[in-house]
């Protein structure tokens, strides 16, 4: 299964680099400023590493796996920080009715998202593949901390694919409509 | 010289043709019985290893994925108390032994847009195992 994982993983950054090469000059300088993101994504991105991390240091199988999977974490959680997820700390401001102009770089942000969405299906795909991986083996060394850790990083990719990437994409919406391309 | 009556001639083909049919049949057999223990207990473990995580198999019992509890017959989008994407719930897939196997093979690609975050099992051996595996949860 590992080399599958990597050969997917290889897969996603030929796509990643061809979708970076279509972008527009334009585009790519709205979103090359970077934005903060949520701070509660912050936190759990930080710990989500550190326990990885932690569970890589071991010298049983869950180690390897762990290390072999957190770059693949990596990856995601960087395009998360770069794109997917400044446009969010826009919507406490948004559900109470402000709207300025200095918030359209979010509408590139969007855009971007929507262009990408395969690609980032796939990348939590492929976070899918490591963590089943890693629970099986923890399974089998009886380690219930590597399960409980698994089942909250997919936990967290549903939560990635039905609400923080859509919300995302209609906050960029709802700033296109109020202030226009 | 040797004659054959044309009876017999009849006869022999339609006994070859016959023995052709029971061959055939016989090696088509597997595919039609119920899956035999092994694919079961082969299916257990692979469902344990690729949905397991996602998947419970106790009834009423969802995790990140609904349970898989009765699967077989069951229309997709059906289980209560499990928040289903709208590509799921509108399928209109009922899931048997065929539309398992194509959904299992490629999610994404039988059901665009649905949030399973999961690329499917891409070994058809493997597939089958834990489709005959699904097949005894009920």
């Amino acid at each position: 299964m590992g080399p599958r994982i990597a050969a997917r993983a290889a897969l996603i950054a030929v796509a990643a680099i061809a979708v970076t090469g279509s972008w527009t000059a334009s585009a790519a300088a709205q979103t090359q400023q970077a934005h903060d993101i949520p701070q509660s994504f912050k936190v759990a991105h930080e710990e989500t590493l550190a326990e990885l991390t932690a569970i890589g240091k071991r010298r049983t199988h869950t180690g390897q796996i762990a290390r072999q999977a957190i770059s693949a974490v990596k990856r995601h959680f960087q395009r998360e920080e770069e794109y997917i997820l400044p446009p969010l700390t826009l919507a406490p401001a948004i559900a109470l009715g402000r709207v300025t102009p200095d918030m359209k770089w979010a509408i590139a942000m969007a855009d971007r998202i929507k262009a990408d969405r395969e690609t980032i299906f796939v990348e939590h795909t492929v976070i899918t593949e490591w963590m089943n991986e890693l629970a099986a083996a923890a399974e089998r060394a009886h380690e219930a901390d590597v399960i409980a850790f698994a089942r909250g990083a997919v936990a967290d990719s549903l939560n990635d694919t039905e609400v923080n990437e859509p919300m995302a994409i209609v906050i960029g919406e709802y700033l296109r409509a109020k202030l226009g391309p | 010289m040797l004659t054959i009556p044309f009876t017999a001639i009849r006869n022999s083909a339609v006994r070859r043709s016959l023995i052709v049919l029971a061959v055939a049949a016989a090696s088509s057999l597997p595919m039609a019985l119920p899956a035999h223990a092994q694919n079961v207990e082969t299916g257990q473990k692979a469902f344990k290893q690729q949905c397991g995580l996602c998947h419970d198999t106790a009834a009423g019992k969802n995790r990140v994925g609904p349970s898989l509890f009765g699967v077989i017959g069951r229309k997709s989008g059906a289980v209560d108390g499990f928040h289903y994407s709208d590509a799921n719930k509108n399928s209109g897939l009922t899931w048997d032994q065929a539309t398992l196997d194509k959904y299992l093979s490629d999610p994404r690609g039988t059901v665009p847009g649905t949030t399973m975050t999961y690329a499917g099992v891409k070994n058809d051996d493997q597939r089958r195992d834990i489709i005959a595996y699904l097949a005894t949860l009920h």
